[in-house]
């Protein structure tokens, strides 16, 4: 469908709605949860009752956003909605990807009268009635800007907008910063988004963090057969700190620092988050390398530069499993070729 | 119509004349050099060249990192210092992103013979006005944007090399679109160069990742040292000599990795003022500033009260001629002075 059409069909059904449920996508960060609270917010505004719910309690930065007070905790998959006429479902690729990261994965659905519009960047099931789905898009701000422009925009919503842009794309060195990337930064900016707040949002991070950051900078280790850097967090390790610092922490290693090592074409974090359970990021965007393929044997998903999955297994046998899993799928990139025999 | 200021254009206009009326030109690359200084020079030695001038881009004080090999035309890039050179071959010397002329050279005294002309093209705002003509923009992010508009203003088509250059200039110093001077016009510059070299990603990734181990070593020392002073606004890592020298750590893998100390530590709320002290030899310590809070704790006024190096409103670096611990105890006094509101706090 043409997207100004798909645009206004989204924008007519959000007029017309007078109930609406808003979940948060599982795995917080700045564009999902800037998505939902610039609907949840705009919506309110606009004379509509709106429930904007999330499977964990938000933590910092996200409790900063405008709106955060707005959200409810609840329990996603026995989650009523009542009587909603529709839910807005932002930056998730799956309904099951609206459970809390450390959870292990069960169905999520709502009834079938409720109209789902589905606005995202990922790789995406096409779950909704409405599915605005652009894998190409830096942000899933970017395609929920378009329908904005018809509702209207304010500073709060473009700071939320331009902190998602910046967490999405990394400080617009992905893959998927392009020309548009930087007209869209360019307006938000017009539109007054508060940079400073934006990168505190996405960049600030406690003391603790630091002290994790130094920690775990020693435990990177590096696999020359296929020239990835890896790090392995353990259950004790995690348990010892909170987890918002450990989030943070690790969020700047895998996504900077360690992305930074010129020899490691991509990273692996696997962190044991409960006893047997294991939670694995890939980030790439170094070389052509669709690092989905390694993330998909885990039912996990993503961006082909960075993608996440879980794995139900103790850390040292997860690590195995994707080990495996790499060598499988990146023999043939990675092997050197055999040189020609000496006539 | 135009958006530049009547100033602008006249110095502009006058910039192309010198250009057009020379036959040799030299550019420089200012000592640790980054990509702004790299990225303007190459963009204007490709159109230099396409005019038929006779180039010389000379490497200067330092050695540029590995990681600015991806910058289009880094290979013509002469190894030679400012002081090394004979200079009675060229007419116009095009200065660009240095504030003073240490910022030519360091190893010996900078003179400009009286047949050479000289014009320096620039955004610090600490920049001395040292040449016959100067182009000085603090309010620009980077010495890259300012070259943009002149290519602009000048109707000289900006090729793709020319503009993964720039872009790359505007990219760094801005630390990655992060600084407070990052404006809507600063990405309407990035948009048009995307969208004439769309290949930056891959030209960001050379840039960025051509750490070597030593460099995750020293940001995992240097984040093991943390000080607090003023109750606890100032963040300060310092690392000296023989830290460096037990951990195998060359001061050569501090650079770059100096400033992402600075970076990490100043993204702590609360930790106002950063700094990454490095002892790089005994006697000779180099500190790298960064602040949260740029009306407050304007750095650039370290600079003004040090006389000991350059830099912005947010980031700033000096080199101390002392060994570190001395270099500690003479930088907690400039910063009382300087910011008296870090004492009372």
């Amino acid at each position: 469908m043409n997207s100004d059409l798909l645009v206004n069909q989204i924008v007519a059904k959000l007029k017309s709605s007078t109930q609406v449920v808003i979940p948060i996508s599982g795995r917080l960060d700045a564009d999902g949860v800037g998505c939902a609270l610039i609907f949840t917010l705009k919506l309110r505004e606009l004379g509509k009752s709106v429930r904007c719910i999330c499977d964990s309690p938000l933590v910092f930065p996200y409790t900063e956003f405008p709106g955060a007070n707005l959200v409810e905790v609840v329990d996603i998959p026995t989650f009523d909605p009542g009587t909603a006429e529709l839910v807005i479902v932002t930056d998730t690729g799956s309904p099951e990807k609206l459970l809390r990261d450390s959870r292990p994965a069960v169905p999520v659905s709502w009834p079938r009268q409720i109209c789902c519009i589905n606005i995202d960047h990922h790789q995406n099931s096409r779950f909704g009635d409405l599915n605005f789905v652009d894998e190409s898009a830096p942000s899933t701000g970017f395609l929920v800007y378009r329908i904005l422009e018809s509702l209207g925009t304010t500073r709060e919503s473009a700071t939320l907008l331009y902190a998602g842009l910046v967490g999405d794309t990394m400080f617009f060195k992905s893959n998927q910063t392009n020309e548009k990337t930087f007209t869209f930064a360019s307006t938000l900016l017009s539109l007054g988004a508060d940079q400073f707040t934006a990168r505190i949002w996405t960049e600030s991070c406690s003391q603790e963090s630091l002290v994790i950051i130094s920690d775990l900078l020693k435990r990177v280790q590096f696999n020359h057969q296929y020239q990835y850097a890896s790090l392995s967090v353990p259950l004790e390790y995690c348990i010892s700190h909170t987890e918002e610092d450990l989030e943070i922490a690790l969020g700047i290693l895998k996504d900077d620092l360690v992305w930074r090592i010129r020899e490691a074409k991509f990273n692996l974090t696997l962190r044991e988050s409960s006893p047997g359970f294991v939670k694995g990021s890939l980030r790439g965007n170094k070389v052509p390398l669709d690092l989905r393929i390694v993330a998909r044997d885990f039912d996990g998903g993503g961006h082909a530069h960075g993608c996440g999955f879980k794995i139900n297994a103790p850390l040292a046998q997860a690590s195995t499993l994707v080990s495996r899993s790499i060598a499988t799928h990146y023999s043939e990139i990675f092997t050197p070729p055999t040189p020609n025999p000496t006539p | 119509m135009s958006d530049h200021s009547p100033e602008f254009l006249q110095t502009a206009a006058k910039i192309f004349s010198q250009i057009s009326s020379s036959h040799s030109v030299l550019l420089h690359l200012h000592p640790s050099p980054d990509a702004d200084s790299i990225g303007s020079c190459l963009s204007l030695l490709h159109l230099l060249e396409s005019l038929e001038k006779k180039v010389t881009l000379i490497r200067g004080d330092s050695v540029p990192g590995t990681g600015f090999r991806s910058l289009p035309g880094f290979e013509k890039i002469t190894p030679l210092t400012y002081p090394e050179l004979n200079l009675a071959q060229i007419d116009l010397f095009l200065i660009l992103d240095s504030s003073s002329t240490t910022n030519i050279s360091t190893l010996g005294p900078v003179k400009f013979p009286p047949h050479l002309k000289t014009v320096v093209i620039d955004h610090h705002p600490t920049n001395e006005h040292f040449a016959q003509t100067n182009l000085v923009i603090p309010h620009y992010p980077a010495t890259s944007q300012i070259i943009y508009d002149l290519l602009t203003v000048w109707g000289q088509p900006i090729t793709a090399n020319m503009a993964v250059n720039l872009f790359a200039g505007i990219y760094t110093d801005t630390n990655g679109f992060r600084t407070p001077n990052t404006l809507p016009s600063t990405f309407r510059v990035a948009a048009a160069l995307a969208a004439l070299n769309p290949d930056f990603p891959r030209v960001l990734w050379q840039l960025e990742n051509s750490n070597e181990p030593e460099k995750i070593a020293f940001i995992s020392l240097a984040l093991s040292s943390l000080e607090h002073h003023f109750n606890g606004q100032f963040a300060l890592a310092a690392i000296s000599s023989s830290d460096l020298e037990r951990h195998h750590i060359q001061p050569f893998h501090t650079d770059i990795v100096r400033s992402q100390v600075a970076d990490i530590l100043v993204s702590v709320s609360g930790w106002e003022i950063s700094c990454c002290m490095v002892e790089l030899e005994p006697g000779k310590t180099r500190a790298i500033f960064r602040t949260r809070d740029s009306v407050h704790f304007d750095l650039t006024k370290i600079i003004e009260s040090t006389h000991m190096g350059g830099g912005h409103k947010s980031r700033a670096g000096i080199v101390i001629p002392m060994p570190i611990a001395d270099a500690k105890r003479y930088l907690l006094d400039t910063l009382s002075t300087t910011y008296p509101s870090l004492q009372s706090s």
